[in-house]
């Protein structure tokens, strides 16, 4: 999402280049504001415009009318009076993410869904983004970028991806020339996220949101990047705050003023009430990742903060089966009998059991397990194959 | 940079494809697919013989079937340069056929493929053996639905994976009859 956005946004660039850039005229965008429609600025919200038609049409978008009900909700009450200037997009893909354009396209990924532990901590994420919409960063970014030469270099990868398609995926995915083009000019400067984040904390605590969950995100940012073996701090990145310094920043915000009141709100239930028809959906797009290091920081913070929902201790226990390495097959089956004594126990964690425990050999509790899961999941896709390992065992 | 690594494995795929044969596989005569195996193709079909043999029938970008044979334990399904074979997902001699499809959905979506759901897994036939199969669905990066279906089986320490994949729109209906008894007639070694 990041890159389509950033795509865009390097033809964005390119007419900026080609037109030269005007001086913005303001910091902050005005309510209800649109731009003259002979300014760079225009250029670039027609680009945004473009991008958000085909949003609209993709099938990755969860068109869920409560889900979305509440989620533009929210965004409202975050945004102020911006609100008639917003669209909100819930895309289904477990990359947490969220985004805001600059046209007020804002974007959330189910995979933040489902990492946020409730609506507080999902505000402060949604009004950082906001910010970066009302301060336009992207628009001082794309500005900054066309005046820099060195881009221009970078630039012409980007281009040479866009105009003759070398190196374009045939479905979709675009070019490595594509890529650092856009890693060069879509995020913004350190002071730039310092002022989103700091933008994100004022407005959510004067809507009453708990300052303590401010940090929560970043925390679990930093936590799973540290799991994921993939993860590395490329040079563009380190010139970001990194995850820790958000992390601390917002826990010493925090200090300062949660004894102001005593009236925060986290709106927990009503977050779940939203979310609930779905997670199970968002566990297995976690686990389809395929980054089980990752999948166990994840699903072992869900089950801790949240004991009572057995889907969480099923995704750990999913999550260990797969990475199987010494000892993960123990922690496993404790999860997974941790997500079956829970009230809403996931049947696949039957399934989970018994894969598990007829790999170990130990047949009659495999047997048992797939019997449970037959009997709680009869219509399951996977049903054939079961019934097949019972004749097995 | 797990974006980045997608990109740079797309490119090597797309590279290396570019420097592929093309052949022509004719109708009505037994195809070699790799690792002893045979199939017979039912219909005309393009071959691209890079690391493993690939068919299609309009195109690499709209449908293929990918026959991956003689996957050896501690092997990935498909290698991509610049990632680790532990980062893509290996093949374990003891993995279950629910395993192994989770180990399709992981090299899929690896591979920059999105929202990869597996469904239908049941025991199916492959040659004479007892094989498994599978359906799935995803969408390309840029919003296209297409619809897959996978055959597999597993030898001592090996396993054959034969893939089919093409937009749900049309191609995957018009073309999955044929596959499927492409897939039904597999002779192994």
């Amino acid at each position: 999402m990041i890159l389509r956005k950033a795509l865009v946004l390097s033809c964005a660039a390119w007419l900026l280049a080609a037109s030269g850039a005007r001086a913005a005229g303001h910091d902050v965008l005005p309510p209800g504001y649109s731009p003259d429609t002979s300014s760079d600025e225009a250029g670039l919200w027609m680009l945004m415009d473009k991008e958000e038609a085909a949003v609209k049409t993709s099938p990755n978008i969860e068109r869920d009318e409560k889900l979305n009900a509440y989620l533009g909700g929210v965004i409202c009450k975050l945004a102020g009076e911006y609100c008639p200037s917003i669209r909100v997009y819930v895309v289904d893909t477990p990359d947490w993410n969220a985004s805001a354009a600059p046209n007020g396209m804002v974007q959330v990924n189910t995979g933040l869904l489902l990492q946020v532990k409730n609506e507080a901590q999902l505000a402060f994420v949604l009004r950082h983004e906001i910010t970066h919409y009302v301060h336009r960063h992207s628009l001082a970014k794309t500005r900054k970028v066309v005046n820099t030469a060195g881009f221009l270099k970078v630039f012409g990868l980007a281009m040479a991806g866009v105009g003759a398609g070398v190196g374009a995926d045939p479905r979709g995915a675009i070019s490595l020339g594509n890529a650092l083009g856009i890693y060069s000019i879509t995020a913004f400067s350190r002071d730039e996220e310092r002022d989103a984040d700091d933008g994100g904390f004022k407005r959510a605590t004067t809507l009453g949101y708990s300052p303590t969950e401010a940090s929560a995100i970043w925390e679990a940012m930093v936590a799973e990047n540290k799991a994921d073996p993939n993860f590395s701090r490329s040079a563009f990145f380190a010139s970001h705050p990194g995850e820790e310094e958000r992390a601390a920043t917002n826990e010493k915000l925090a200090a300062e003023v949660a004894p102001t009141r005593s009236d925060w709100i986290t709106n927990e239930d009503s977050f779940h009430a939203a979310t609930a028809p779905f997670i199970g959906r968002w566990v297995e797009e976690e686990l389809a990742q395929a980054q089980p290091d990752r999948s166990i920081v994840v699903f072992r913070r869900l089950a801790a903060s949240m004991p009572s929902q057995g889907v969480y201790q099923y995704g750990l226990g999913e999550a260990y089966r797969k990475r199987n390495q010494t000892n993960d097959a123990v922690a496993a089956e404790n999860a997974y009998r941790g997500a079956l004594a829970c009230a809403d126990a996931p049947p696949e964690a039957w399934r989970g059991l018994g894969l598990l425990t007829m790999k170990a050999g130990r047949n009659a509790d495999a047997r048992e397990a797939f019997i449970q899961y037959r009997a709680k999941l009869p219509d399951s896709a996977d049903k054939a194959m079961i019934d097949f390992y019972l004749t097995q065992l | 940079m797990k974006y980045l690594n997608r990109l740079v494995a797309l490119g090597a795929v797309l590279l290396t494809s570019a420097c592929a044969n093309v052949s022509l596989v004719p109708a009505d005569k037994p195809a070699t697919v790799g690792n002893g195996m045979t199939v017979m193709p039912q219909r005309q079909w393009n071959q691209i013989k890079a690391d493993h043999v690939v068919w299609t029938a309009e195109g690499t970008g709209v449908d293929e079937i990918i026959f991956l044979t003689g996957i050896k334990s501690g092997k990935p399904l498909f290698e991509m340069p610049g990632m680790k074979n532990e980062q893509i997902g290996i093949f374990d001699s003891k993995m279950l056929p629910n395993d192994i499809q989770d180990l399709v959905v992981g090299t899929l979506t690896k591979m920059g493929y999105q929202a990869v759901r597996p469904g239908n897994l049941t025991p199916c036939p492959f040659g004479s053996s007892q094989g498994f199969c599978f359906d799935f669905d995803f969408s390309t990066s840029g919003g296209l639905q297409m619809k897959g279906m996978t055959i597999a089986h597993k030898q001592t320490d090996t396993l054959d994976l034969f893939l089919f994949q093409a937009p749900g729109e049309y191609y995957f209906g018009a073309l999955s009859p044929t596959v499927s008894k492409v897939f039904a007639s597999a002779q192994t070694k």
